[in-house]
């Protein structure tokens, strides 16, 4: 198992741990080395009497130290797996010492219960679990499925009052947006999150935030808002709408499905996963992963959607280039894409070779419309392209060159990230991962072809 | 319909405002037109929106004017070596990074391509990494910084300047142009310069006749000579070091003739030699024509900056020839009285310029057993006489139980910035300097010792040989333990030392496929 230092930092959120773990990482602070297929140990001499006891279940992979530490992994974990990366040869030790074999078997037996959990709670139904009973937002499932009708009327009414809001906002002209303040677009959005849609507030502000990112605003905002106008009139009438879609609007608009209901009452789907791109984005106090599985069996995009608060690991340890063996359970949409790890997940090595399927222009152009005439209000659409070429145009944009079909499509990504690409490719073609959004492609993940020249090396 | 100005026409209505705007609002066939009118407006404006992305036309493919880049014929790093060059991208031992992508050229490696952006990002503000940057980038990394406005200076830095770059180029590229040619044909240098500094102002006369110094030639001088004459004091201070360098020059000579009344050396039949001095009375434009400035502020006093830049510029042979004595003699002379002041940094100058190892050797055992004498510095000591002759003269020098201590110890200068690689026995000195400032128990304040600690476990860093790890972390581990202070610089230093053990490793790792 090839771990990188890249990979070693999907799982380690907190960047001081990384650093520190990186200063961690070299045999002369951390001995008593030792591994066997699926876990990793040693001991690390910390500033306590007894040097620290760290260890690691390579098959999640998921942490465990004796240090004080409350943040998961710790700098002894992220040092030792840091060092496994480097120079696994050191890790001698046969057989896993007590302490450690003691915390497997727990996990082993804690890994076990949940699944057990989850099956029960399909059998008895979802009115079992306590959590749904104690919390009002999340009651029992009525015609909607989802919301009890009191609070279905509240949105409503909330909503209906975003239409007048609307109105007055087109009346007036987008124009005059320009020089109002933040507050304008905030104190809407605080009624929407009184009325209970946070979903529709967090649009506003988002749109508030338009007028910064390009001379193209008043084109980008126009479009946004008549998507949210068509999303509220959708949401007023919510009972004619297709039992799927009515989940889309019902968590597009704010309500939180639980990711426990998900996992108990949707079908699991099992297969080989391999993640195919991950995108961290930093939020106020609050890190948003997003990250894109793909099925090898079923050839399936899933998203799994998670977030960290304050240095906290995420609740699944999804690596780049990872490959996982387990179910997932589908978020209920028109158009299922958002998903949920569920039962047994086990991590299954590193697979940086593995690329996902790859579509023609045409044909995932094509695919996407399908998928907009069901979700119309679908924002990242996924695929892969196969034998695309990155390519500089006289105006210094990069975009992405089909040789066969003589197409190319615009990339919305940073310089950077262009000029990443242009390096990977050198002018040649790239198997590239990303996201299409209706106008322009973002680039994920991207897989050069390996260099066949030159692997002799003069000592 | 027309997506496209229908979408225009609709963007003018929501833009102006329905209030304002006496504009239609273009109707979508098969949906319904909905009261208010801004309701309209925002139906047209949702539907549209999705229509234009269901509906996107990718645009035919425009023919690049950039070839491909061509096959790599070096073989890149290892998985452990793209490992530990992202660390120093990302400034962990940033004084490490210079060296090893020199080493990656010797080793005949280069960048893997996910390296290539990181790379040349981080080299592109600090010019001094240009040329070891460029060296290892291959054929993707030259063919992706020629693309990039910002990296084609790092390029610069690897190309054999050419006669445009003499036109065109920076000033440091037609230094660099000049350089070479003055090597391989200097005849053409000379007379290409001689054509163009006329037009050139002061500061880059001075310049480009600066990149003659690395081969000097006898041919050299009249050019030299006709700027010594120069109206910019610049101009002139850089020509003077160079034409007393000149072979065959007759300044020296004119300087000779100049300085020799003012030094003499009294050889009584009884008792000591004596070194007498006197100081010139009157400073003539004759003086400047032989380079002696009126003014020069590096020593104290009119006429004893006179004398001092006539000691500085004349080999400090003539003077031991001249008396028949030996530098160590003749520099233990100097040491006595006033006259050390001037004497002392003029010769030091003046062994460095003519690059004297004899007098280097004398003047560094002066230093080692005199307080007061202006140092020379290691990296100054080593330019001129051999390092492991250097490191035998300081081995020889050092106490039995060398110590820091306040004020400092003459031999601080030299240990603290001697280059590498040390041999085991300096190491071993080095780190008894540590042991016993940290144990013996001393007067000075404590901070200040601690700060000349850190600051040669720093330098230790750097010129300590990796194979040294276990005598290094055996003496700190256990030291670190007495006094916690060191702890933080000696476990930095162990680190680096360990690191650069992985940098070397690399160097023979077998490439990694995703190079």
């Amino acid at each position: 198992m090839i771990w990188t230092e890249e990979q070693v930092r999907a799982l380690v959120t907190d960047a001081g741990t990384l650093k520190r773990g990186l200063d961690l990482a070299t045999p002369s602070k951390l001995g008593n080395l030792g591994r066997t297929t699926t876990a990793a140990w040693g001991e690390c001499a910390g500033s306590g009497s007894k040097p620290y006891q760290v260890g690691i279940d390579l098959t999640e992979p998921a942490f465990k130290c004796s240090c004080p530490s409350r943040v998961f992994p710790c700098k002894h974990g992220a040092g030792l797996l840091l060092l496994l990366a480097r120079q696994a040869q050191l890790f001698t030790g046969p057989a896993a010492p007590p302490w450690l074999a003691d915390w497997l078997e727990k996990r082993q037996q804690s890994k076990k219960a949940p699944q057990a959990a989850a099956a029960a709670a399909k059998l008895t139904g979802p009115a079992a679990t306590p959590s749904a009973a104690v919390q009002e937002e999340v009651a029992e499932p009525e015609a909607t499925g989802l919301v009890s009708e009191a609070r279905l009327q509240r949105m409503q009414r909330g909503a209906a009052e975003l239409l007048l809001w609307l109105q007055d906002l087109l009346n007036a002209g987008l124009a005059q947006t320009e020089n109002q303040p933040r507050t304008f677009w905030e104190n809407q959005a605080a009624r929407l999150v009184d009325d209970q849609l946070p979903g529709l507030a967090s649009v506003l502000r988002e749109l508030a935030t338009l007028r910064y990112t390009g001379l193209d605003w008043p084109e980008r905002l126009l479009a946004r808002l008549g998507e949210l106008y068509l999303l509220v009139r959708a949401f007023l009438r919510l009972e004619q709408l297709p039992p799927d879609l009515q989940q889309d609007v019902l968590q597009l608009v704010g309500i939180n499905i639980k990711k426990e209901d998900v996992q108990a009452r949707q079908p699991a789907v099992a297969d080989t996963w391999l993640v195919v791109g991950q995108v961290t984005r930093e939020e106020e106090r609050l890190l948003a992963r997003r990250t894109w599985l793909w099925g090898l069996g079923t050839g399936r995009y899933a998203l799994v959607l998670e977030y960290s608060f304050g240095g906290q690991a995420f609740a699944t340890a999804l690596v780049p280039a990872g490959r996982y063996v387990g179910n997932l359970a589908f978020y209920p949409s028109a158009y299922p894409l958002r998903a949920v790890p569920t039962g047994s997940w086990t991590f299954n090595g590193i697979r940086p070779q593995t690329r996902p399927a790859g579509s023609s222009v045409a044909a995932f152009l094509d695919a996407y419309t399908t998928a907009l005439s069901q979700l119309p209000w679908l924002r990242e659409w996924p695929l892969t392209l196969h034998g695309v070429v990155p390519q500089l145009g006289p105006d210094e944009q990069v975009t992405l060159l089909h040789p066969t079909e003589q197409l190319q499509l615009p990339l919305r990504c940073d310089a950077e990230q262009a000029w990443h690409l242009l390096a990977a490719s050198g002018g040649h073609p790239l198997t590239v991962f990303g996201e299409w959004n209706g106008h322009a492609f973002f680039p994920i993940m991207h897989w050069a072809n390996p260099e066949v020249a030159a692997t002799t090396v003069s000592a | 319909m027309n997506p496209h100005t229908d979408w225009q026409q609709l963007l003018r209505v929501a833009l102006l405002g329905t209030r304002q705007s006496g504009e239609a609002v273009p109707s979508l066939p098969g949906l319904p037109a909905p009261e208010p009118r801004e309701e309209q407006v925002l139906l047209a404006a949702g539907s549209l929106a999705l229509v234009r992305k269901a509906g996107f036309k990718a645009p035919a493919a425009v023919a690049s004017e950039i070839s491909p880049a061509p096959a790599e014929t070096a073989p890149t790093l290892g998985p452990k070596g793209q490992d530990a060059l992202q660390q120093l991208l990302m400034e962990r031992y940033p004084a490490l990074l210079s060296d090893y992508l020199g080493s990656l050229a010797q080793a005949g490696r280069r960048v893997p391509h996910p390296l290539l952006v990181p790379l040349l990002t981080y080299v592109r503000t600090r010019s001094e990494l240009h040329a070891p940057a460029a060296a290892v980038l291959g054929e993707r990394g030259r063919w992706l910084a020629r693309l990039n406005p910002d990296w084609q200076p790092v390029l610069a830095a690897s190309d054999v300047p050419d006669s445009a770059a003499w036109e065109t180029g920076t000033l440091s590229q037609r230094q660099s142009y000049l350089q070479v040619l003055h090597r391989q044909d200097p005849d053409k240098a000379r007379a290409l310069l001689a054509a163009t500094l006329p037009q050139e102002p002061a500061k880059t006369q001075a310049a480009l006749l600066a990149a003659l110094g690395l081969a000097l030639r006898a041919a050299d001088a009249p050019l030299l000579e006709q700027y010594i004459k120069s109206k910019s004091k610049e101009v002139r201070q850089a020509v003077v070091p160079l034409l007393v360098r000149t072979p065959g020059n007759t300044l020296v000579e004119r300087l000779w003739q100049r300085a020799l009344p003012y030094l003499t050396l009294k050889k009584p039949l009884l008792g000591r030699k004596k070194l007498e001095g006197s100081l010139p009375d009157t400073w003539s434009m004759e003086w400047q024509a032989n380079g002696i400035e009126q003014k020069d502020n590096r020593y104290a006093g009119e006429k004893a900056a006179w004398l001092g830049q006539l000691l500085t510029l004349i080999p400090p042979e003539r003077w031991t020839a001249h008396w028949s004595i030996s530098p160590a003699d003749l520099l233990d002379l100097a040491t006595d009285k006033e006259w050390a002041s001037l004497l002392l940094p003029a010769w030091k100058q003046a062994l460095l310029l003519h690059r004297s190892t004899p007098w280097a050797l004398a003047y560094l055992r002066l230093q080692l057993t005199h307080d007061s004498v202006p140092p020379l510095t290691g990296t100054e000591a080593t330019q001129v006489v051999n390092p492991a002759e250097v490191t035998q003269l300081l081995l020889s020098y050092l106490p039995r139980h060398p110590r820091f201590a306040q004020p400092e110890a003459r031999w601080e200068t030299l240990l603290l910035d001697l280059p590498g690689p040390w041999p085991e026995a300096l190491t071993t000195k080095a780190l008894e300097v540590i042991e016993n400032t940290l144990t013996v128990p001393s007067h000075s304040q404590h901070y200040l010792l601690h700060y000349r600690l850190t600051q040669l476990l720093r330098h230790m860093q750097l010129v300590v040989p990796p194979a040294q790890y276990a005598l290094c972390a055996t003496t700190l581990r256990s030291l670190g333990q007495l006094d916690s202070t060191i702890n933080n610089a000696a476990e930095q230093f162990l680190s680096a030392l360990y690191f650069r053990q992985q940098l070397h490793e690399t160097l023979t790792e077998p490439p990694a496929p995703n190079g």
